[in-house]
């Protein structure tokens, strides 16, 4: 720490099912967003003093990796080359990355040791996972206490099949909803919604006392909600 | 043995006009050392937390006064754990009912509470108290140590933090146990071990812990330096000063207190920084 004010960390982390059905539109979708998050938190980061944004994507398909091998890498420092897809979709995979950063740094995660933001994780998939191992990581997820603290948003992308839209929101629980995107021509936004609207809102008041975050998670849902309501007005 | 203690209102309170909630105390006798350090909660509904801090300070070192080398004795320690953390909160709330009875809630300090707040203060008053505790007594050759909540309670040795509590399943982001809750019991933890196991104990709250992020920072642009710094020129005000710093200048802006006991067999060349 230098002779300045110090700052909250607040982790995006996006979970991304790159498997071989998301390529096209989906994928080049995303892409976007990805780049237009990027921008945004840039200049949210200049305009507030109180937070620094880390950005951490992880991919899943047959494998799971993170882009670019970082974990997390600070907004201003973030490079992006397009996401690919191709194989199956083991979610199972991507919850390991998601547990393997969701720890405190002297336990070799991303998560500060001492104080720090609740994360905001959004999931995306468009289909149902390839094996049922996911069930087992997400119990592993859930014992985490940062996993249990974050405000956690998933995206159905044209999906009309109940048993998935489960597997969704088990992952978000009580902390967040599921989004149903039924068109992919409006994923862009729909990522963009959530992930700016729940950094404004967790940025602004990062420092807030002892107590408050289960509040100020419901806070970002109901604008989150209030955004995604005017949808229809966007003329997308 | 070197031992200190000093708290310091942040700057986010000082322009908000509150007081400082963060409370630290030390106590010496002939024959022990105590130091404590408590957070009082900043959330708007903790009204009278920074008395709540006060009477976790005073109930640590009034219960741990009363210990005598005889209880820590390996056969009895674990009775005497128990009974320091029941003690301890049983005094607690001793202190803050005495102050209830005297000081009723006042319809001004509850003004800007909503309904749900003031419904859940009127059910439970003594919510108004929130507050972490960490405490540390150095008696014989044994140290006790007890915690709740997320102040830091850090052991060092040879130049290193040892955590002294496991702490991987407790609350993130801002949520905390607290002496005031219900199952408080659970929550606080105490243990007992020999001296010789560390060269010090220091107890902070998160307005020093936060802004450093990981051990590793903390230990070496803090910990180490302090350390260093005191063995070098026994000049406590410059911890003072850093920590005033820390508080309304470099922090995040919340209250900054740190205690610490550093014990004789320190030794120094293992804190000169990397």
């Amino acid at each position: 720490m230098n002779d300045r004010i110090a700052k909250e960390k607040l982790n995006v982390i996006l979970v991304v099912d790159t498997s071989k059905s998301m390529a096209g539109e989906r994928i080049s979708q995303v892409n976007q967003a990805i780049r237009d998050i990027k921008d945004y938190l840039v200049n949210l980061q200049v305009e507030n003093s109180n937070v620094d944004f880390y950005l951490s994507i992880i991919q899943f398909s047959t494998e799971s990796s993170f882009i670019n091998d970082n974990r997390e890498v600070n907004v201003d420092k973030f490079k992006f080359d397009n996401l690919k897809c191709c194989g199956w979709s083991n979610l199972h995979c991507g919850y390991q990355k998601l547990e393997e950063i969701l720890k405190k740094q002297s336990h070799g995660g991303v998560m500060p040791d001492f104080g720090g933001t609740s994360p905001i994780i959004l999931l995306l998939t468009d289909g149902h996972p390839t094996t049922t191992e996911y069930k087992d990581e997400l119990v592993n997820l859930n014992n985490s206490p940062w996993f249990k603290a974050a405000i956690r948003y998933g995206i159905a992308i044209e999906l009309h099949d109940k048993r998935t839209m489960g597997v969704l929101k088990d992952f978000v629980g009580d902390n967040g909803d599921v989004i149903d995107c039924y068109s992919s021509s409006m994923l862009k936004n729909i990522i963009k919604i959530i992930v700016l609207t729940a950094s404004k809102v967790k940025s602004s008041s990062a420092t807030v006392g002892n107590g408050q975050v289960i509040n100020q998670n419901q806070l970002v849902r109901q604008e989150i909600n209030e955004a995604l309501a005017d949808v229809d007005q966007w003329g997308w | 043995m070197y031992v200190f203690n000093f708290s310091n209102i942040g700057f986010r309170h000082i322009n908000g006009r509150t007081v400082l909630q963060d409370y630290s105390a030390s106590y010496i006798d002939n024959e022990r050392t105590i130091i404590t350090c408590a957070d009082g909660h900043g959330g708007k509904m903790y009204i009278r937390s920074n008395l709540g801090s006060k009477f976790a300070s005073e109930a640590t070192i009034n219960v741990l006064k009363r210990i005598n080398k005889e209880a820590i004795s390996k056969k009895k320690r674990e009775i005497t754990a128990t009974s320091i953390r029941l003690s301890i909160l049983c005094e607690w709330n001793s202190l803050v009912e005495q102050h209830l009875n005297n000081h009723k809630i006042r319809k001004k300090e509850i003004a800007n509470l909503d309904d749900c707040q003031k419904f859940e203060l009127s059910k439970r008053p003594r919510s108004a108290y929130g507050t972490t505790l960490t405490g540390a007594m150095a008696i014989g050759d044994k140290l006790i140590v007890v915690s709740i909540g997320d102040s830091e309670c850090l052991g060092i040795k040879k130049g290193e933090i040892v955590t002294i509590f496991n702490n991987d399943d407790e609350p993130v982001g801002n949520v905390t146990y607290s002496m005031c809750q219900e199952d408080a019991f659970n929550h606080l933890k105490v243990s007992i071990m020999n001296i010789k196991e560390l060269d010090g104990v220091l107890l902070c709250t998160d307005g020093l812990s936060t802004p450093y992020q990981s051990y590793d920072n903390l230990n070496e642009s803090f910990i180490k330096p302090t350390v260093s710094r005191l063995k070098l020129d026994n000049d406590y005000s410059k911890i003072r000063k850093k920590i005033k710093s820390i508080a309304e200048k470099e922090g995040t802006g919340d209250d900054v207190t740190l205690s610490f006991m550093l014990f004789d067999h320190l030794k120094v060349k293992y804190y000169r920084r990397n």
